[in-house]
């Protein structure tokens, strides 16, 4: 039975806890105290063959400890894990030649060893026939340009490259499913296309049932047609993306260099813009990190020239950036009940 | 079985490909020669400083004593060349960067000991059979055909031991944060290898045979070759010694790849 | 200077250093072995040599020589040349260096907290076993008092040689081949294995002038040579003062000199 089935997963786990102080610390010494913690709080989920999820949440939220006992590495304390056929904690080495994970920073690769040296040790370690590896690699020198990293020590790779390589070797024996453990984290703008384009063209080609996981609201908006949002460790959401696309697109981060701004510059900044913005117009403002100053704000509500003009007409304000909407600002969205 | 005959061809591919790496480090390979060298010089010059005083110890000569230091440098090859990535697990496992052995249709061990495959520590080979065969040249050893067959059996068994030790403290590290504390404690209580068993009482000769088979390293051994009249059971039980201490390493370790894949951050 | 905030470094690095319990078990019970063997091996020789003394000194005295330079190598460990090696190679020694305390210092400050740490989990309770081992009488009190400054100038002696190790990360971006070269140097040349009084008179002259004795012989010969008062144990003292200057110069230059040459390269 093709696919993944989660069935009222949940995994606790024990955790120190650590007294405060240098006294704490000797009390330590002789005697410890744990706490128990609810990683994953009773998740039930059903993914069939070929789909693209995309799996969101805050840090700490359970995303990591899912895909791990998805991957077999975790036995989940209780409930029922079924993907492709297998019981991924059971059968490690069977079930493992069947699935692909990428997980972000972490290189699978052979690190002193060129790409296409690792991909050579790939196909022993897979038992890969001839024609369907030299098939694949010819896919991702077309998807993804791999054709000039293949001489390339591993550990000479830029972050983008390394990624691109990571992912192609995820797919080159061609598994049914694919685990992808935010991939395009620390990534510049141009790589990251790449990388979702190839994550798009493998999915579409072999059919691999792909899982994402990332923080990154690009990826999920360009890539994913189903989200699954997983918050302290139960699923918040389950369903379709374009439920987000009103999140999404429509709220933007806009940030103000405020260097040369003193303290009371900056309350003033935020004072006069709430009121002008009025009271409903939904513009939340963040902390000020490292001299600049974050304010997501509702584009449907009030457009950017209209937020932004009054500012700088006002405020000596050195540069500005628009992004998309962060992850974090998305959930607590959610949370305020966007998606109703 | 193609399973071993697939490892077999695994490994052959990995250690080319590992040695193609290693030589294009030429610079550190060529300063690890050396300073190999260098390394071994100052702990075998004590041993000479102490025999400049004494006749012998525990009724061992200095020549009997090179030849069981040399026979302990051989012994320790194999532990050096293909399990010396278990100086890493503590690290890797406290960093979760172990979790990627998890997910290669491999034997976890294999995969894992197969990252790190040091040919610097061949350089023990040549200065282990100068220090043997300078000995058994002093001592008039004659080397049969038996002999031969006999000291390479016992080797290999030697090395079973050295290389059960270092992976079993190494694998406490799925169990406890301060592993690396711990296989440092093994290595310098391994080092001790090199002294004849006879020095130690009664209990303490038990531990270094039963517990932590020390003697079987290099003294036992050594005992069957240099003085084959008074050597008793011990040194045919080396090969036992070995298999069994490896097995019994073998169990820690899959034991605790099963665990720490249950708490694992 | 501000010295509290080295002394915040110092609390720190204990309280970081106690979180480990298992990792001060495993050194405790390591030097402990350590110490046990040690015994067996040098009644061992001294059964074979036939003699009362060798060099001079008897059974004893030998093996207190050997037991409390296990016991110290614990304590005055530092570990110096693995950190300078990681921050060079990682660039986080940049981090260190825009704090504004003196960068060796902040290194020494770590490296206090730890040694405190090991004196009291470790050497302590190691030299108790090495003189219960020994079976020799404990030391008197004035040997004592001057183990103590002995022992803290063998400490920034060991420090000192541990930085200069470390440097050889600014030549050869790893200090493998160096820090092992220095171990083995250190066990041979310092007496910790062998005592001196083993060595053979022309080499043990020369032995006596380098600052590996100090670490080791120095303090070992002041804590366990009975009925030796403040005049025996200076020489010791001075010749240790003398390296600790030397070594000290010595490193703040190198230092200066590699980190221009890294600062001028680039990270």
């Amino acid at each position: 039975m093709s696919g993944i089935r989660l069935r009222d997963v949940t995994k606790h786990y024990r955790v120190l806890k650590r007294r405060e102080g240098l006294s704490g610390s000797i009390r330590d010494l002789v005697s410890r105290d744990y706490k128990t913690v609810k990683a994953v709080d009773g998740i039930s989920l059903s993914i069939e063959q070929g789909e693209l999820v995309g799996f969101i949440g805050p840090n700490g939220a359970g995303k990591s400890t899912t895909i791990k006992m998805l991957s077999g590495v975790l036995e989940p304390t209780s409930g029922t894990i079924e993907v492709d056929g297998f019981v991924p904690y059971r059968q490690r080495r069977r079930y493992v030649q069947r699935i692909g994970i990428v997980f972000g920073q972490r290189t699978q690769l052979w690190w002193d060893l060129a790409v296409i040296e690792s991909f050579k040790l790939l196909k022993e370690v897979y038992g890969i026939d001839d024609a369907a590896y030299e098939r694949n690699l010819g896919i991702f020198d077309e998807i993804a340009g791999l054709k000039e990293l293949r001489g390339i020590p591993v550990r000479n790779l830029s972050l983008g490259q390394r990624m691109l390589c990571d992912i192609a070797a995820s797919f080159i024996h061609d598994p049914g499913t694919i685990f992808l453990d935010e991939p395009t984290i620390g990534l510049d703008v141009e790589i990251r296309a790449k990388v979702r384009k190839i994550i798009k063209e493998l999915n579409r080609l072999k059919g691999a049932t792909v899982l994402l996981s990332s923080h990154d609201v690009g990826d999920i908006e360009s890539l994913a047609r189903r989200i699954v949002l997983i918050d302290k460790g139960k699923i918040l959401y389950d369903g379709p993306t374009e439920k987000f696309n009103g999140i999404f697109g429509r709220y933007r981060t806009l940030r103000l260099d405020v260097h040369g701004l003193s303290e009371e510059g900056i309350a003033r900044l935020k004072e006069k813009t709430a009121e002008r913005a009025g009271a409903d117009k939904g513009i939340v403002f963040g902390e000020v990190a490292g001299g600049w100053l974050g304010l997501s704000f509702d584009q449907d509500r009030i457009p950017l020239l209209e937020l932004l003009t009054p500012i700088l007409a006002a405020f000596e304000i050195k540069d500005i950036k628009v992004e998309e909407i962060a992850m974090e600002e998305v959930i607590r969205r959610v949370y305020e009940g966007a998606l109703r | 079985m193609t399973s071993i005959r697939r490892y077999a061809r695994l490994y052959r591919l990995l250690f080319a490909q590992y040695l193609k790496a290693r030589l294009s480090y030429r610079a550190d390979f060529l300063v690890s020669l050396v300073f190999m060298f260098l390394w071994f010089l100052p702990s075998f010059f004590s041993v000479v400083v102490l025999f400049a005083n004494i006749p012998s110890l525990a009724g061992w000569s200095l020549e009997e004593l090179v030849f069981v230091y040399g026979f302990y440098m051989l012994a320790m090859v194999p532990n050096g060349v293909f399990f010396q990535n278990v100086w890493q697990l503590p690290w890797q496992v406290r960093r979760g960067d172990f979790i990627k052995y998890y997910f290669r249709p491999l034997n976890m061990m294999f995969y894992y000991m197969t990252e790190i495959i040091d040919v610097n520590s061949l350089n023990s080979i040549p200065v282990g059979l100068a220090l043997m065969a300078w000995a058994s040249f002093k001592l008039g050893i004659a080397w049969t055909a038996a002999r031969i067959a006999g000291t390479l059996v016992l080797l290999a068994s030697a090395s079973l031991v050295v290389c059960a030790l270092m992976l079993a403290s190494a694998s406490t590290a799925f169990w406890l944060t301060n592993s690396h504390s711990l296989l440092s404690l093994a290595s310098r209580i391994r080092e001790n290898a090199r002294y004849p068993m006879t020095i130690y009482g009664g209990a303490m000769r038990l531990v270094f045979s039963a517990l932590v088979p020390l003697g079987f390293i290099a003294f036992y051994p050594s005992q069957w070759i240099l003085r084959p009249e008074e050597a008793g059971i011990l040194p045919w039980l080396t090969p036992v010694a070995g298999i069994a201490s490896f097995a019994l390493a073998c169990l820690v370790w899959s034991k605790g790849t099963r665990k720490w894949s249950g708490t694992g951050t | 200077m501000r010295l509290r905030s080295y002394r915040a470094i110092v609390r720190n690095e204990i309280q970081a250093s106690l979180a480990y319990r298992g990792h001060f078990l495993f050194h405790l019970a390591g030097t402990a072995i350590y110490l046990v063997i040690a015994s067996f091996l040098w009644k061992a020789v001294f059964a074979s040599s036939g003699a009362e003394a060798i060099g001079g000194v008897g059974f004893e005295r030998a093996y207190l020589y050997v037991g409390i330079a296990m016991s110290l190598a614990g304590l005055i460990q530092t570990n110096v040349d693995y950190s300078l090696n990681r921050l060079v190679m990682s660039g986080d020694i940049f981090r260190h260096l825009c704090r504004p305390q003196d960068f060796m210092g902040q290194l020494f400050a770590e490296s206090i907290g730890d040694g405190i740490v090991n004196c009291a989990a470790i050497g302590m309770p190691a030299l108790v076993l090495s003189y219960a081992l020994s079976g020799t009488s404990p030391p008197d009190l004035v040997n004592v008092l001057l183990f103590v400054p002995a022992v803290a100038m063998a400490f920034f002696l060991n420090f000192l040689i541990d930085f200069l190790t470390g440097l050889a990360v600014f030549p050869f971006h790893s200090i493998r081949g160096v820090t092992n070269a220095k171990d083995a140097a250190i066990l041979v040349l310092s007496g910790a294995l062998v005592p001196l009084p083993f060595y053979p008179a022309g080499i043990r002259s020369v032995l006596e002038w380098l600052p590996f004795q100090a670490l080791y012989n120095a303090p070992a010969r002041i804590l366990a040579d009975g009925g030796a008062g403040i005049s025996e144990a200076l020489p010791f003292l001075a010749r240790q003062a003398a390296w600790a200057i030397i070594l000290f110069v010595l490193a703040r230059v190198l230092f200066a000199a590699g980190l221009r040459k890294l600062v001028v390269n680039g990270g």
